[in-house]
């Protein structure tokens, strides 16, 4: 059988150099995954910033003292239904280096 | 070579090449070690900034009773406190305090009450942080849907009243 290693007495300096090289390789391929945590750490800070600021779009149309009726949520207590007309409104937002997007949706009702 | 032990150039081989490897390992150690001591920092950073911000919103929503006021507060019973100590959140009711986040925060203004066009009120909050270089900031407003005709003003300390 053919042996990969010919040399008896040990490794020879080439293929000490091309295991290093090797190894190298696999290092290179592990930083990415270290760096990979801080994107992922700053994406959901942008996250709660998206939030935050689609909150306070969100607080400004409660604060409107007329909404248009366009849905009508009917909510049932027991044989009685009780309508209440109203608006639902949408906020979104995108955020952060993945180009993802965070959605609000309310129902607001008439007042 | 042999019998007797290694040359110097052999010597000298293993020794650069030793120093390679260590050299290589140990900037790979502390690159590990700073980035994992980084994303802590932002993770607690980022988490308490933003579970402030949801404790202010939360207990702001409904209150029947707003004021900003100077520091250092002047506890009045019936009322709740929350305001920015030194670098730190605090809630205080009935006497007793609570520390809402770590010694991180920025020393400025972080309440603002706003009015708009119709005398509706808005508390703007300004939520600024750093904790080992790193920095992270939340703003928003909340809607104070039970008060109204409240004059404009900023601080670092609120008073409220719960319904």
């Amino acid at each position: 059988m053919k042996t990969l290693i010919h040399n008896k007495h040990g490794f020879s300096l080439v293929e000490i150099l091309v295991a290093f090289f090797i190894i190298s390789l696999l290092a290179m391929a592990v930083i990415p995954a270290l760096t990979y945590g801080f994107l992922q750490i700053d994406d959901s800070g942008d996250k709660s910033k998206a939030l935050a600021s689609v909150q306070q779009s969100v607080e400004t149309e409660l604060a409107k003292s007329t909404v248009p009726k366009t849905h009508t949520v009917t909510v049932k207590f027991g044989s009685t239904n009780v309508s209440i007309d109203g608006v639902i409104i949408q906020k979104e937002e995108s955020y952060g280096n993945f180009s993802n997007k965070v959605k609000v949706d309310v129902f607001i009702p008439n007042k | 070579m042999h019998r007797k032990g290694f040359t110097i150039v052999e010597l000298i081989i293993v020794l650069a090449l030793l120093g390679i490897v260590l050299g290589v390992g140990y900037n790979l150690f502390f690159y590990g070690e700073n980035t994992f001591r980084t994303g802590s920092s932002k993770y607690q950073l980022q988490s308490d900034v933003r579970l402030v911000s949801d404790f202010i919103s939360e207990e702001i929503r409904n209150a029947v009773e707003l004021d900003i006021v100077s520091l250092p507060i002047t506890a009045q019973t019936g009322y709740h406190y929350i305001y920015l100590d030194g670098a730190t959140i605090k809630y205080q009711f009935n006497g007793k305090t609570e520390n809402k986040t770590n010694a991180i925060m920025n020393d400025q203004a972080i309440f603002a009450i706003k009015k708009d066009a119709n005398n509706k009120n808005f508390l703007k909050i300004t939520l600024k942080g750093k904790l080992n270089g790193q920095e992270y900031d939340l703003a928003t407003e909340i809607f104070l849907s039970n008060i109204s005709n409240k004059a404009a003003a900023s601080g670092k300390a609120i008073r409220y009243k719960k319904p």
